[in-house]
């Protein structure tokens, strides 16, 4: 932010922009400069306004008060097209590749100019997308081959890329790499960096707090609708950064946590000694798993922490029941080899939240309830008692704290916090022998978050077995006893009472 | 909204601002908010529509007469709607309906006249025929990655050849009295064939609403994935709902036998997709996951009001299909705009 930036006339500028949703106030005299290639972080929990503020900037809604400008040119009322014809560019989470058809032609697929001959030129069209790719410095040789075999971080980057390739003067990037392994995450942080030297202004939405400090050069954040901070980077520390988005002191709600969590600490431990192991494993080796060996006992939150690929969600299917009970060593539950039971006691028994919310959680066209007692059997019953099974939503829902109008609600109508939570106790539900959590706040914002931590916390200290699997050192060292840590199918360290600091070092050395 | 479809369900389960609309509910509003969630809606105005024209039009459609004539018109495609509604509810698809009927028919007449087997066991041959077929459905998409629409068009086609090897091409008549009682016996004018379709209706509604494995259903239908991680298994359903369906189609075959009193190697022949149709009108999706057997009932009574309509005003048969395009077009867009209407509020 420096005096020949601001000389510049701003490439994106609010002027008391406001929106209001009936009595709800979105964003609130919301006020901003930005100049033309700068990386701007966005950040805030959810409901903060950010994806109004996103909205807003692609012409997807209309501001209630105020000016947003564009290049200068007022854009209040024009619509997404011709915010689209002004440059802007936004890269949504889920993203937005045909699968079956090479690269280069999803990215000239969304280049207008290739209507100007009828012909495809293949040719031009896999250079230009090779040239892009160099640009954000990753293999072109990604250009010819078919989006389904790309990797998640080289998909993210090719969402980047079709931003350049449409020379969009600004990009707006929704959460890029909260799928991503750490090591993808760097890769694609190194390609918007280059997005920003190419001239792009980029707007960067995401909740990795540290991704953000490092990869922007001024970070905004939202708080109620309101910009309740917007320093340039430099002055930005990461506490205070996440003390603006909260609005109040986290760190001392950690530590609170934590010492709460370490106090019954040794007798867990102390029982653990006595106390048959819930879950045994002896040398375990499956496609993509070698050799693995862990005891675990009753009580007691494992945290298992790698980078994306290094077989931990694998690991989390397999001592779940998730997947085919066919592999090699052994496995016992609860004194029981797992291969002596069915694959559906086995399902029963263990308590799975999976990783991926949207796509093997949320059954989309059920209700809250229908979501909490989704393959919950009780027992043999062949009907269902609804009075019960209304009173167990209800106790769900007010336990887990979802915030919902009731169980009948349908469950798209939750934000992703609360669809979580619904997920997290449909996993606890049914006195399962442990639970396994695959990234339990994946996407969510640090209030939700913080909920579930308190949860698996207090389901923990009521005795049930839990192992976290996350690829956030800062989420194993908040929650786990106890962390081992996967390298490419192997268990390769074991860390008792472990700091972000210790995770994050074992999982990328 | 000028979101697509596709991005608002995006939208709806991504991690977005979590609006929850105020309940907001006014007397008057409920009212209306209801009569649009109602996944009833466009069958129910369908139904209303085509009665009223057949009321104002002449005086023969509120008798007793026509009403035991839509029945008759409907019966058999009622029962093959209940099995592939339950079927299109679990994200699958059953193309063989028809065709199943027609060879379950045909072969429990033949083991009778043929083989001089007692009515009982052509009974059970009949309705065994249809559950094996089902079955063969069943575990073919259970456990091969063949599309349920592939699969099913494989044993319908299979099914169509069977019936005219065994019969060899010929209609298989005369068959015993008891053979016949379910589509022949009557209570007064109304077929006891009536008051079984009710029972089977009720039946399934609560099956699939009050059961665990209705609710399966709905779950594998609605996301099949998710529903495999939460421990519901995909390959017993499958089986299961497939081989009820024949089950079915069979007393279906028996039954059509013993409305004409023959068992005709044209059985069945032009149910193909009628019985989705209904269903669709209904309200059940294609895709899985939402609609009821109530609803596919509806869409039955749509489909009789129509053909009953054309006979009574002398209007061609050659008419027929074109009327039904029509209505399901105008039925199945009705039902859309009106979910897009509930997701609006939601949203």
């Amino acid at each position: 932010m420096t005096a020949s930036v601001s000389s510049a006339s701003p490439a994106i500028s609010l002027a008391g922009v406001g929106k209001r949703y009936g009595n709800t106030h979105a964003l609130r005299d919301v006020s901003l400069d930005i100049a033309p290639g700068t990386i701007v972080g966005l950040v805030g929990e959810n409901g903060a306004g950010k994806s109004t503020l996103v909205k807003l900037l692609s012409g997807g809604e209309q501001p209630t008060i105020g000016r947003v400008e564009i290049d200068g040119r007022l854009v209040n009322d024009i619509g997404p097209k011709a915010i689209y014809e002004l440059g802007v560019r936004v890269v949504y989470q889920e993203g937005s590749f045909i699968d079956q058809i090479p690269l280069y032609e999803n990215l000239v697929l969304y280049e207008r100019t290739a209507g100007r001959s009828f012909l495809f030129d293949r040719k031009a069209a896999v250079r230009r997308t090779e040239d892009v790719l160099r640009t954000l410095n990753v293999r072109a040789s990604m250009a010819t081959e078919i989006v389904a075999n790309l990797s998640p971080s080289e998909r993210q980057i090719a969402e980047v890329g079709r931003c350049l390739i449409n020379a969009g003067a600004i990009t707006i990037l929704d959460e890029p790499t909260s799928s991503l392994s750490k090591q993808g995450a760097h890769q694609v942080m190194e390609a918007v960096s280059r997005l920003g030297q190419a001239g792009t202004t980029v707007i960067y939405v995401s909740h990795i707090l540290e991704e953000v400090l490092e990869v922007c050069q001024r970070v905004i954040v939202l708080r109620d609708g309101q910009v309740a901070g917007d320093r340039p980077v430099a002055d930005w520390e990461l506490r205070e950064l996440v003390n603006a988005i909260v609005g109040r002191n986290l760190e001392t709600q950690l530590e609170r946590a934590r010492e709460r969590a370490a106090d019954p600490g040794p007798d867990a431990s102390q029982n653990g000694r006595q106390a048959d192991t819930v879950l045994a494993l002896r040398d375990v080796s499956y496609h993509g798993l070698h050799g693995v060996s862990l005891a675990v006992r009753p009580g007691e939150i494992v945290g298992v922490a790698g980078i994306g690929g290094s077989g931990k969600s694998l690991l989390g299917r397999l001592i779940s029941g998730r997947e085919p009970l066919r592999y090699d060593g052994s496995i016992e539950v609860m004194g029981t080899e797992a291969r002596a039971m069915s694959r559906k006691r086995m399902m029963r028994r263990v308590g799975y939240l999976p990783s991926d919310r949207a796509r093997e959680g949320l059954n989309p066209l059920g209700t809250v309830g229908h979501n909490l007692v989704m393959g919950k059997r009780d027992g043999s019953a062949v009907f269902i008692r609804k009075a019960q099974e209304d009173a167990l939503a209800q106790s769900c829902i007010d336990t887990y704290r979802v915030r919902c109008r009731g169980a009948k609600d349908p469950i798209g109508q939750l934000s992703g916090g609360n669809q979580q939570k619904v997920l997290l106790a449909r996993a606890y539900l049914g006195d399962p022998h442990f639970v396994v959590l695959d990234e339990p706040t994946r996407g969510i914002d640090i209030g939700a978050r913080n909920e579930i931590y308190e949860q698996i916390r207090r389901r923990a200290a009521e005795g049930t077995t839990t192992i976290v699997i996350s690829n956030e050192p800062e989420e194993i060292a908040a929650l786990a006893d106890r962390a081992v840590v996967m390298q490419r199918g192997e268990i390769v360290t074991e860390l008792p009472r472990p700091t972000r600091e210790e995770v994050y070092e074992a999982t990328v050395s | 909204m000028k979101l697509p479809s596709a991005e608002s369900r995006r939208a709806s389960t991504a991690d977005g601002p979590a609006v929850l609309a105020p309940p907001g509910r006014k007397p008057g509003r409920l009212a209306l908010s209801s009569v649009i969630r109602s996944p009833y809606l466009s069958s129910g105005t369908a139904i209303l529509i085509l009665s009223l024209l057949l009321i104002f039009s002449g005086p023969d459609f509120l008798t007793a007469a026509n009403g035991i004539a839509i029945i008759y018109e409907v019966s058999l495609v009622a029962l093959l709607a209940i099995g592939e509604t339950m079927i299109l509810i679990s994200a699958g698809v059953d193309l063989s309906a028809g065709s199943l009927l027609g060879l379950s028919g045909t072969v429990g007449a033949w083991v009778i006249v043929s083989h001089h087997m007692p009515s009982a066991v052509g009974i059970i041959v009949c309705l065994g025929v249809g559950a094996l077929g089902g079955l063969v459905n069943g575990v073919c998409c259970a456990f091969t990655s063949i599309s349920p629409f592939i699969v099913t068009l494989a044993v319908s086609s299979v099914a169509v050849g069977l019936t005219l090897v065994i019969s060899q091409g010929n209609t298989i008549s005369p068959l015993p009295n008891a053979y016949d009682w379910l589509g022949a016996a009557t209570w007064g004018e109304v077929p006891y064939l009536f008051f079984l379709i009710i029972a089977l209706f009720i039946a399934a509604e609560f099956m699939l609403r009050r059961s665990v494995i209705g609710r399966e259903l709905y779950a594998l239908g609605g996301n099949p994935r998710a529903a495999a991680m939460a421990g519901i298994s995909k390959r017993r359903l499958q089986i299961g709902v497939y081989t009820t369906a024949g089950l079915l189609y069979g007393i279906a075959g028996l039954a059509q036998v013993g409305i004409l009193g023959a068992a005709t190697t044209g059985a069945g022949s032009d149910d193909l997709l009628t019985p989705i149709a209904a269903a669709v009108i209904g309200g059940v999706s294609l895709f899985g996951g939402e609609g009821s057997v109530v609803g596919a009932g509806l869409g039955i009574i749509v489909i009789g009001l129509i053909n009953d309509g054309l006979g009574l005003r002398n209007i061609s048969t050659f008419y027929t299909s074109i009327v039904y395009g029509v209505v399901i077009f105008l039925a199945v867009l009705g039902d859309s705009a009106r979910r897009s209407a509930v997701r609006r509020r939601q949203a």
